[in-house]
């Protein structure tokens, strides 16, 4: 300002003053630009007008009176200098302000958002794929060593466990990636080079106190100027919404279990005591007529009696298990052609809660033609679900990285086979055994599952069997015949 | 403990599912005892009540009324009769509710034909000792009731203990007349001593607490 007032004047006493032929007023535009340093757009203005006033006077005091023409033209070249000067200095300033002020709202907007907001600098993992690097683990394992988080918000730094902004800027935090992070920043990465502006994931992070955020990430694609390429990656914490969807999972896994357990324990009940009748009376008829014989004049009639008892109540029993049978035989369902990829699908969307909670990870391989088999699409699903949980269950003991489920359709010849492997514990003992019922290896199971299963699968005419690996877990192999075989159910 | 073929005694059996009454009434008649079969409580009920040593074989699952039920209801109506239940599952409430109510024995079908006989002789036998204790104390009963009002006044003094000279006191007569009273009373009751008297005065109930031979508290 002071520079600028002194500057003005000096510059006016040499115009004044000196003998000087000279656009000496053209000088004035630099006091403008000092001005404009000031970053205030008045001040421009009113330095503009000053310094044009300035102009004016000095050629007034050095030509009063005698009009020339060359000095005259001096002065308005001066005067137009001074008018572009001011005008340009306070466009910029205009522009300038406008920026900042827009700065300042993504500011207040970055550091206020309730969710993560951390900028990343990716400039290597961008350097590699401009090398021709294609996006993969490796490639993108060695970016994010080399990234470090250049900017964060207060919920960014809480959503790692940090207490202040600080202490998660600068910071690299490749340490706090899960396996399923990195594939899914790789994901990211082949998007953005195919293209995409906003890649989008369901991730888990890690947090610095040895638990687990479940996030939604959020990645813009930097924009291609310039050798820096900081990432913007927002991220939704929706932990406590995996965690309430798995609670709800395992309750309502809990409840169709006992009701389940109940309902059979009802059904076993009634039909345990539609058979103990006609059983007890069978006994107490056979025990009544040994003594009828024993006795010292043995009764003929009495006897014969009790035969006939012994034989009604001998039909009377054999009457309710054909009722039984009947029973089941009617909730045999409907029989339609299924397409077992779907069907494979379908169970493994409704099991996609679970299997994540349990960290299994599924591997489907099967080929493009598969040709349908017919049956009950819900009792296949029950089959299906039972093999998928058993799997589950018995990889619960593997590292959670190491739990993998394998479900290989093959065609051979008529026939689809199924296999189901874990890589659990294997089965110990005979595999058989495994389909009895009331067998069971868990201490809460009722040992019907597998029993059930295979009761189903040779109803559709086809075959359940188990068989453990080589390199650990078991398998078991479902074998159906397709369709358009013949409709056979087997009672 | 067996049941002795041609014991006067009855055993009822009260079971909806003919098969199981059928084969229980072979199996009590192939041992010589007398039995009665009902397909329903209602059956029961409306049959003459045993007059010789009973006891009542109940299913606890009946059509229309639980055999429990049932077993509560003759208790309140004062129908005495051992009850031996027998169920299809022996679930431990039911086990337990029955016996609190006094069953004999809880069997679970199917049973053993040794199992149903001992448990039968046990409730014919306390059947038995319950019927003789009731006519011993109806006999008393009838004799007390051929007693005068004024007799009768007597004995509950003579049984709280009090001398003829307290109870000639409290009756407003002479020590004479109580002596009479007392001497037909002694006779009538059938009483052979003091004890004795003492003892069927505590059956009958006519002994007044509040009345003490030393320190009245009239």
């Amino acid at each position: 300002m002071l520079a600028a007032m002194s500057l003005a004047l000096c510059i006016f006493a040499f115009d004044a003053l000196s003998p000087l032929q000279g656009a000496v007023a053209v000088l004035y535009t630099t006091v403008v630009l000092i001005a404009a340093r000031s970053h205030l757009g008045l001040l421009i203005l009113a330095s503009g007008v000053v310094c044009a006033l300035l102009a004016v006077l000095g050629y007034f005091v050095s030509h009063w009176g005698v009009a020339q023409q060359a000095p005259a033209v001096r002065l308005t070249v001066s005067l137009i200098a001074i008018g572009i000067t001011t005008v340009l200095s306070y466009r910029n300033q205009v522009v300038a302000e406008q920026g900042s002020r827009s700065d300042a709202r993504y500011r207040s907007i970055f550091d206020a958002a309730a969710f993560a907001i951390w900028e990343s600098d990716w400039s290597a993992a961008f350097v590699l794929l401009e090398d021709g690097g294609e996006p993969n683990e490796e490639l993108l394992t060695q970016a994010l060593e080399a990234a470090f988080v250049s900017d964060a918000n207060l919920a960014a730094a809480k959503l790692f466990g940090f207490a202040y902004e600080d202490e998660l800027i600068g910071r690299n935090i490749y340490d706090l990636y899960t396996p399923s992070a990195v594939a899914a920043a790789v994901r990211i990465l082949a998007a953005f080079k195919r293209g995409g502006h906003i890649g989008e994931e369901e991730v888990r992070f890690k947090t610095i106190t040895n638990g687990s955020v479940d996030v939604v990430l959020r990645v813009s694609r930097p924009s291609d100027s310039g050798s820096c390429k900081k990432v913007i990656i927002m991220a939704l914490d929706v932990t406590e919404r995996n965690h309430a969807r798995a609670r709800l999972e395992k309750s309502q896994t809990e409840l169709l279990h006992v009701s389940r357990v109940t309902t059979l324990g009802q059904l076993a009940a009634s039909i345990a005591h539609e058979v103990n009748q006609p059983l007890s009376a069978i006994i107490t008829y056979v025990r009544s007529g040994m003594r009828w014989l024993a006795r010292e004049a043995p009764e003929a009639a009495e006897v014969s009696d009790c035969l006939n008892h012994i034989e009604k109540n001998s039909l009377r029993a054999i009457e309710v298990i054909d009722r039984v049978l009947s029973l089941a035989r009617k909730n045999d369902g409907v029989q339609e052609g299924i397409d077992l990829g779907a069907l494979i699908d379908d169970t493994l969307k409704l099991m996609d809660a679970s299997l994540k909670a349990s960290h299994v990870s599924v591997h489907v391989t099967a080929p493009l033609e598969l040709p349908a088999v017919t049956g009950d699409r819900i009792q296949f699903q029950q089959v299906l679900m039972n093999l998928i949980l058993n799997a589950t269950q018995a990889m619960s003991e593997a590292l959670e990285g190491q739990r993998s489920l394998c479900l290989d359709i093959e065609i051979e010849g008529d026939d689809l086979v199924m296999e189901v492997s874990d890589c659990g514990t294997g089965i110990a003992g005979d595999l058989e055994e495994l389909f009895n019922p009331f067998f069971t290896t868990k201490p809460d199971g009722i040992g019907m599952g597998l029993s059930i299963c295979r009761a189903i699968v040779e109803r559709h005419g086809g075959h359940l069997s188990a068989k453990n690996n080589n390199r650990g877990g078991a398998t078991f192999v479902l074998r159906l015949p397709a369709s358009p075989a013949e409709h056979r159910v087997f009672a | 403990m067996t049941i002795a073929e041609g014991q006067d005694c009855c055993v009822c059996v009260v079971d909806d599912d003919v098969e199981i009454l059928g084969s229980i009434g072979s199996l009590f008649r192939s041992v010589g005892v007398q039995v009665a079969l009902f397909d329903s409580t209602d059956a029961f009920l409306r049959a003459a009540p045993p007059t010789m040593p009973s006891c009542l074989v109940l299913d606890v699952r009946l059509r229309g009324e639980n055999g429990l039920d049932f077993q509560e209801r003759l208790a309140r109506d004062g129908i005495h009769i051992p009850v031996i239940l027998i169920t299809g599952h022996g679930d431990i409430p039911m086990t337990v509710r029955g016996m609190r109510a006094g069953a004999i024995d809880f069997l679970v079908k199917p049973f053993s034909d040794e199992q149903v006989l001992a448990s039968v002789a046990v409730a014919i036998e306390a059947d038995r000792t319950r019927r003789a204790a009731d006519e011993r104390a109806a006999i008393v009963a009838s004799k007390f009731d051929s007693l005068t009002p004024r007799e009768q006044e007597v004995m509950a003094f003579v049984v709280t203990g009090l001398m003829n000279k307290q109870i000639a006191a409290r009756m407003n007569l002479s020590v004479i007349t109580v002596k009479i009273h007392r001497g037909n009373m002694m006779r009538k009751m059938d009483a052979q001593s003091f004890a004795d008297l003492v003892r069927m005065g505590e059956q009958l109930g006519v002994r007044d607490a509040s009345i003490r031979r030393y320190g009245d508290q009239a």
